[in-house]
């Protein structure tokens, strides 16, 4: 019986919660605001988000809510939270640097559906992720290029040949990401002006 | 001291930054001045907390405003004397633009 109890318990929680893969670039926001809220149209509510690819959903009968992320270089701390709340913004969860906010209403005004209400604030923003996003990303690769360049040349065993070739490759592929989300900020940041 | 750079960023300032100066002219925190804004300007002005919360942290150590002490985890904020002087500066600003764009030109300051 007890048994019994603990399976129809567990297919309950499979039911309730949903674990989708997907990953953003930091220049994405806008495209992970409109995923989140077409998510929770279709009944799953961000619960929280692990590592910065997993986002865990549960089942949600409200479905109207609208998603805004807003970066921020250091942790979301308690007054942070509340004047967001004071707005009628629930703060959900944190991850990396963003903060995940979500306003669960079905009358709001486009106006109360914006944290940023003119564009100086939203490229103020743009320019938070450059010096604290972007630039430590391409000081940490041209820090390491000489270093990297150095050993790929000297390593004569196969074994430290792959090793450093694929760190060599998880360089690049940073670079590349880096490289598009700046394209990406630029771009929306000329837009704004 | 206002040196030319703080005073090149905030003067000409934006809408949401001379309404946030402005209220704070008394104590408040972050939500207070957005609700005072809407009722000043008839609901002409409103401010998202995204920005408010932007403006505020840049004006704070830019020590334009200070922080005077926190109210069930609000932070409460006040105008500090570099910020009145922005403000002075602004007002006049503010006034030469109304009075010209009236018709009227400036006699002496």
């Amino acid at each position: 019986m007890k048994d019994c109890i603990k399976i129809v318990e567990e297919n309950r929680l499979m039911k309730t919660k949903k674990r989708i893969f997907k990953f953003f670039t930091i220049a994405d926001y806008i495209e992970q605001e409109t995923w989140l809220t077409k998510m929770h149209q279709d009944g799953w509510q961000l619960v929280k988000i692990m590592f910065p690819i997993l986002f865990v959903f549960e089942k949600t009968n409200q479905t109207q809510a609208v998603y805004k992320l807003d970066f921020k270089n250091k942790s979301a701390d308690a007054d942070y939270i509340q004047l967001y709340q004071d707005y009628g913004w629930e703060y959900v969860t944190s991850c990396e640097g963003w903060n995940y906010f979500r306003k669960i209403d079905s009358q709001v005004s486009d106006e109360e559906a914006e944290i940023f209400s003119d564009n100086e604030s939203k490229i103020q923003m743009i320019q938070r992720i450059y010096t604290h996003r972007l630039l430590p990303i391409f000081l940490l690769f041209f820090g390491n290029l000489p270093l990297m360049l150095n050993v790929r040349n000297n390593v004569t065993s196969s074994v430290a040949h792959y090793i450093v070739t694929v760190y060599f490759t998880v360089f690049i592929l940073l670079l590349i990401f880096g490289v598009y989300a700046l394209w990406k900020l630029v771009k929306l940041k000329r837009s704004l002006k | 001291m206002l040196t030319e750079k703080l005073k090149k960023s905030y003067v000409p300032m934006t809408e949401s930054g001379f309404y946030i100066l402005y209220c704070l002219q008394t104590p408040q925190h972050g939500y207070g001045i957005g609700q005072r804004v809407k009722e000043m300007t008839n609901n002409g002005v409103s401010i998202g907390p995204g920005t408010m919360y932007g403006v505020l942290s840049k004006m704070e150590s830019d020590q334009v405003i200070t922080f005077v002490r926190e109210e069930d985890k609000r932070k409460i904020y006040v105008i500090t004397d570099l910020g009145k002087e922005i403000l002075a500066i602004e007002l006049k600003r503010i006034e030469r633009l109304y009075k010209n764009s009236r018709g009227e030109s400036i006699d002496e300051d």
